[in-house]
């Protein structure tokens, strides 16, 4: 695309463009005809493209979503994810422990998710569970007594929920160890089984059809081109996080529960809870996109087997709101827990925000306290929520929730009294669930996956690695977003009552003015190399960050 | 003892500037500890049921409360007076808007106000009434057409009796 070099010469009223003569020839070259290769038999238009305002951004957008979906590696999409923002995205927080008053209908919005009360009958073999059950009854017993008789330790880690928690814990850690080491004969893959103790694991995803909140409609209404499009549904950026006690990792994935074109996971109800996130009681926060796992890429088992939750959030938030909205509470913990959890093993596989699924995402979890069990089956059918995705989606997620069961009536001098045998057969029998292989199990990745496979040279990639991980620490930058003071936005911004100082503030009008939302993470200047230390004695900087070439030359 | 310490203190803002408005207009004690619970009964507070200025969940009600006010005290306000049912009451503190004054054009203040959202419980549903129904409208444009047909008389009869000031209007012929 040479164009012509155009040279202005002052700004008098005989201006006119003056075309250099090297330029010159590079213009006859593009006017020539074409050559005779370039000609078919019938005639091949382009494609016709609406050019309106809307439908312009919506290709931009759209264009944004297909480099992250055309990504070899995991690392380079998650890179490319947060590159749009410096500082991070400004994003709703869901934490799963911390549920608030009114969100279960606005998470269950969020996360598309359907829930059923029960879990689905046939998908697990209480037969073969209820046997092991039987013979595992003792040692569970002494687990209990071990853990629930007697403090284990004279010193206290923390006080009130964070003793809850430690000792569910423990408890679910011996749980886990019994299990294992008992069904491993039986089961193939737990043999080689992996626990995560207290993973992190978070999810970032988009969020469309919100109600546009009042700052962004008196923007709308200012702003020619969107005068009439004010009331228009909004997309905000979510991040959901989950504390889980234990995850038991294993080579493959579950087998779905329905079939993705099942009516209950195309059409089943969904809320339609648009409004502002803050309405609901959560609040807002700066971070970067993280969707973060429990383990590193490149992990043999990446897939999950069983997750367990601890309850120490359901006091608290008794003692607040009353005891009668602790199931709701519930509900909400079920389900930012098992969707970000399901959202961050399906970008692991090269699914993402952006990139929808191929096949359905099952995961198994159960929470208790020692005493009080619910478990809980989750399908994810789709993950990609942004813009009509939110309402308009052929997709819906499903999340199955049992009644509450008590493992043990109570724990005594002489033992412990009453134990469930429904319980332990039901967890034996999400153990026993044997996962499928799955052909093309990461068709948006490459072959080698991972950054380690990756062709660039090897410092490129470390340092890429080194550069993301910190990303997705969720850190504080060390200089932080530019900030507009109180008395800035009073005496600068909304009244001008300094109009004799220099405007050199980045919110103010001059020629080195920045807005820092817009700050692109490759907006940087790269590192100086001293001249002993290039290799090329021309290249003076370190190349800039990139996605595609992890670095690149200016 | 300084009568200031014993009960709290109004709104007086540190600069010496006007006072703010309280919404009570009544001092109450300062609690130290050791003392009895205070038991206020016809409490001097009023609570100014507003439009949501965000669109609310349906069983949010929005309010304009005194900045005494704490949450525990919405909650009981409601409950004992009016036998509301709450469940969770969020409150804020709004900062007031700074707008130029039309005389001397330097700026001014408004009172910082506290916003209280008080949830009732799921079952309950609360919509805040429509105040200017589109029905109504039209009297009310009607009524002002009439005002401003009286100020068009009041005009064009306001010299009539100019050359005879003082006179009454029934003297003359």
């Amino acid at each position: 695309m040479a164009a012509t070099r155009l040279v202005w010469k002052g700004r008098t009223s005989s201006t006119f463009l003056r075309v250099s003569y090297l330029s010159r020839d590079l213009a006859r070259r593009n006017h020539n005809a074409a050559s005779l290769s370039e000609y078919t038999d019938v005639p091949e238009y382009p494609e016709i493209l609406d050019e309106n305002r809307e439908a312009r951004k919506r290709r931009k957008t759209e264009a944004w979503h297909q480099k992250i979906t055309g990504l070899p590696t995991l690392e380079q999409k998650l890179m490319e994810l947060n590159m749009p923002k410096y500082y991070g995205y400004w994003s709703c927080r869901l934490h799963d422990a911390k549920p608030t008053l009114q969100g279960t209908p606005f998470t269950r919005y969020a996360t598309r998710t359907h829930v059923v009360e029960g879990l689905p009958e046939g998908y697990h073999e209480k037969e073969a569970a209820g046997a092991l059950a039987k013979e595992l009854k003792d040692s569970v017993e002494e687990l209990i007594l071990l853990n629930f008789q007697s403090t284990l330790s004279r010193r206290n880690f923390g006080l009130g929920r964070a003793i809850e928690k430690r000792q569910t814990q423990n408890f679910l850690l011996g749980l886990h160890k019994i299990l294992a080491s008992s069904l491993a004969p039986s089961a193939e893959h737990l043999k080689d089984a992996v626990v995560d103790i207290r993973p992190r694991v978070e999810a970032f995803w988009f969020l469309g059809g919100l109600q546009p909140d009042n700052l962004l409609k008196k923007k709308r209404r200012n702003f020619k081109y969107m005068k009439d499009k004010e009331h228009d549904p909004m997309e905000r950026s979510i991040q959901a996080e989950s504390s889980p006690c234990l995850c038991v990792r294993t080579s493959l994935g579950l087998p779905e529960v329905v079939s993705r074109e099942d009516s209950l996971a195309t059409s089943a109800p969904v809320p339609v809870e648009n409004l502002d996130p803050r309405a609901y009681g959560f609040k807002f926060k700066h971070k970067h996109a993280t969707i973060v796992t429990g383990f590193w890429p490149g992990e043999k088992k990446e897939h999950s087997q069983l997750w367990l939750h601890s309850r120490e959030f359901e006091e608290k938030f008794g003692l607040e709101f009353g005891l009668h909205n602790v199931h709701n509470a519930l509900i909400q913990k079920m389900i930012i827990s098992s969707f970000s959890q399901a959202f961050a093993h399906a970008t692991y596989q090269g699914f993402g925000p952006v990139t929808e699924l191929t096949y359905p995402i099952v995961h198994q979890s159960a929470i208790s306290d020692g005493q009080k069990w619910n478990f809980s089956l989750y399908q994810m059918n789709t993950c990609v929520l942004h813009s009509e995705n939110a309402t308009e989606n052929p997709y819906n997620n499903i999340l199955w929730l049992s009644p509450e069961q008590n493992l043990f009536e109570a724990v005594e001098e002489s033992g412990v009294k009453g134990l469930n045998e429904e319980v332990l057969t039901s967890l034996i029998a999400m153990y026993l669930k044997k996962g499928i292989i799955r052909e093309n199990a990461s068709p948006y990745l490459a072959p080698y996956k991972y950054l380690a496979g990756h062709n660039a040279p090897e410092e490129y990639r470390e340092e890429f690695q080194n550069y993301l991980r910190d990303l997705l620490s969720g850190r504080p930058r060390k200089l932080l977003k530019p900030e507009m003071y109180l008395w800035e936005k009073i005496y600068k911004k909304d009244n001008n009552t300094r109009p004799y100082e220099s405007p050199r503030r980045f919110f103010e009008d001059h020629f080195n003015q920045m807005n820092p939302e817009k700050r692109r993470l490759d907006e940087y200047s790269p590192i100086y190399i001293p001249k002993a230390c290039r290799k090329d004695k021309k290249q003076k900087h370190k190349p800039r960050l990139d996605s595609e070439n992890l670095y690149k030359y200016d | 003892m300084n009568k200031s310490k014993i009960f709290s203190h109004t709104n007086a803002t540190p600069c010496g500037s006007r006072q703010q408005v309280n919404m009570s207009t009544r001092w109450y004690p300062l609690y130290r500890r050791g003392n009895p619970q205070l038991r206020v009964f016809l409490p001097n507070f009023y609570m100014k049921l507003i439009k949501p200025r965000d669109p609310q969940p349906k069983n949010v009600v929005q309010f304009e409360v005194s900045m005494q006010m704490t949450k525990f005290d919405i909650k009981n306000y409601l409950e004992k007076i009016y036998n509301v049912p709450v469940e969770n009451v969020v409150t804020h503190v709004r900062m007031g808007q700074v707008n130029r004054s039309k005389f001397g054009g330097y700026l001014v203040k408004e009172d910082d106000f506290k916003v209280a959202y008080v949830s009732l419980p799921a079952t309950e549903t609360f919509e805040f009434p429509d105040l200017f129904p589109e029905e109504k409208k039209n009297e009310e444009d009607k009524q002002m057409e009439q005002i401003e047909n009286l100020k068009k008389d009041w005009e064009t009869n306001k010299g009539r009796d100019k050359h005879r000031q003082g006179a009454p209007s029934w003297l003359g012929l």
